[in-house]
């Protein structure tokens, strides 16, 4: 119970969203492919250079980063990035700042609230590998003083959040999240406590990966990519032919806003962040516990904060990247979290999108935001044959007409780490 | 020392150096070939004018020996960039300590001259 002294819990809401994905450069762009189940996955024809098997990427369409110089790299006409910005950028800093412009131009962010102590930036990179072998590689041929001076910070894991403070003046609380494909569900969570807490006002949330065989080729030694060829069969989460993900890379920008001071703006709200929660398995660096053990606990803790019950959730956007034990791990934890009864919808986006990595959690965030927003609920997408034994949950298979007002989103990452997001519907009142 | 250079070489100078200021590809391929330094200035003011803001080129154009890089609006990492260049193109390595003395076109270009002809004197 509040007491009188007691300050009134400061909430949090969403002013501003911004994507670069597989499935769409822009909010509209976004919100049809999700509505209409386009997919954003395609034949990529490098990986035939190399000697695998896998041929499917979620493609970020409209950029190009054709060699190290930032000169030579293209990004859509909207957007204009200074020289002396670029030239300290990877390619998923590139993708970040236009996610980062849409999400600003959203919020209707002056810059003087862009630009201030009250105001943060929590990001979630996983750097450039591709800059990190080509430059270390430079290096060690020409000498470091005849390598670009810029090469590390293009490079390393903090490049998202070491360009985003210099180029959008960032002045409030920055800082870089490494929690494998856990990452920007980690930035969602500790931007929306440093805003409870009341140390910021504003939190600009964001996640960015590269988009090559940098970035595929590793996961393929990890065995947990699709072999298919179709994107019309592969990825198929929930389906008991999956057989792993398929890598996408993109940006995608969450503005977090207290309430009281979006009010006072006079901003359009999206959704209310509602809850947070995490766990972690204790289990395997690579392999999630078997009945999803970490998740259950993480899901169970943001539904406790959120201060609601589960029957409440309405939609789970899963991490169901489509691999066998992933998903069956996560089943495990929805069925052990919400009992035996249908429970809420819930469906893999990454079916279409790809695996973003550090990007999920942030772009899946931004997923639920639209879907209670614009009131519908995304399906999963390459389910022909669901495993027998996620029959009894509520897989959105087929289009529903169905607008859900509380949405959960499930990110987890190697090392066994798992992240719950909760987001509801904003309605006045 | 002047050498011939290999139709490969060519085509690598021709991509690395096409956004510098016309005819400074060319003016790189000659002074290796003949190893002419006096196309040194000429190399360092094309190397320049790609890395100015666009508005400055005209500057850079008609910039005189004298006039110093710090007028052209050029930061410390510009600067840099150029000397990366100017590496490549002269293949020579020059040092931070030197880099620090020297202010005008001139200044960098006698420095450059002095690298060129210690590393590449005939044998």
């Amino acid at each position: 119970m509040p007491t009188q002294n007691s300050q009134p819990q400061r909430r949090v809401v969403v002013t501003g969203l911004g994507f670069i994905t597989s499935i769409g450069n822009t909010r509209e762009q976004v919100l049809t492919s999700l509505r209409e189940l386009r997919t954003g996955i395609e034949y990529y024809p490098e990986l035939e250079r190399t000697r695998v098997l896998v041929r499917l990427v979620g493609t970020v369409k409209e950029f190009s980063f054709p060699e190290l110089h930032s000169d030579e790299w293209t990004y859509p006409a909207a957007y204009t990035i200074p020289r002396e910005h670029l030239r300290s950028m990877s390619p998923n800093a590139v993708y970040g700042f236009c996610a980062m412009k849409q999400a600003i131009a959203e919020a209707q962010l002056p810059p003087e609230l862009i630009s201030h102590p009250r105001t943060g930036a929590m990001c979630a990179s996983g750097g450039s590998s591709w800059l990190s072998y080509d430059y270390m590689a430079m290096m060690l041929e020409k000498g470091p003083q005849r390598c670009n001076p810029m090469a590390m910070v293009a490079s390393i894991s903090g490049t998202l959040n070491m360009n985003f403070v210099s180029c959008f003046a960032i002045k409030g609380h920055s800082l870089g999240f490494s929690s494998a494909c856990a990452s920007s569900a980690h930035a969602l969570g500790e931007a929306f406590d440093r805003i409870r807490l009341n140390r910021q006002d504003i939190v600009f949330v964001a996640g960015a990966e590269d988009c090559d065989l940098f970035t595929i080729l590793p996961f393929v030694g990890t065995r947990a990519l699709t072999t298919g060829t179709d994107p019309s069969i592969s990825p198929c989460a929930f389906d008991v032919k999956r057989d792993g993900f398929v890598v996408t890379g993109g940006a995608s920008v969450l503005v977090l806003e207290e309430l009281e001071h979006a009010r006072r703006r006079g901003v359009p709200i999206q959704a209310e962040m509602i809850g947070w929660g995490e766990a972690s398995d204790g289990y395997s660096v690579m392999a999630p516990e078997p009945e999803g053990d970490g998740l259950k606990r993480a899901m169970e803790a943001a539904i406790g904060e959120a201060g609601i019950s589960p029957p409440e959730v309405d939609y789970i956007n899963a991490h169901g990247t489509s691999t066998p034990v992933g998903d069956a791990a996560e089943i495990r934890a929805i069925k052990r979290v919400f009992g035996n009864g249908r429970g809420p919808f819930i469906s893999s986006t990454k079916s279409i999108t790809g695996h973003g990595l550090s990007l999920a959690g942030a772009m899946e965030a931004g997923f639920c935001c639209l879907a209670l927003q614009e009131r519908f609920t995304p399906v999963s997408a390459n389910v022909t044959e669901l495993d027998p034994e996620f029959a009894s949950v509520a897989i959105v298979t087929d289009p529903i007409d169905y607008a859900p007002r509380v949405a959960m989103t499930n990110s987890s990452g190697f090392g066994g780490t798992n992240v719950t997001a909760i987001l509801r519907r904003w309605e006045e009142g | 020392m002047p050498t011939e250079l290999t139709d490969e070489q060519i085509k690598k100078v021709n991509h690395d150096f096409r956004r510098c200021r016309q005819g400074t590809a060319e003016a790189i391929i000659n002074l290796r070939r003949s190893g002419d330094t006096a196309l040194i200035p000429e190399i360092l003011r094309g190397i320049v004018w790609r890395y100015v803001r666009p508005d400055a080129r005209e500057q850079v154009e008609k910039a005189s020996l004298e006039t110093p890089l710090s007028t052209l609006g050029m930061d410390s990492l510009m600067m840099l960039e150029v000397v990366l260049d100017v590496q490549d193109a002269l293949d020579v390595t020059v040092e931070d300590a030197e880099l620090r003395r020297v202010t005008t076109f001139n200044d960098v270009s006698e420095l450059l001259m002095q690298r060129f002809t210690e590393i590449h004197k005939p044998a």
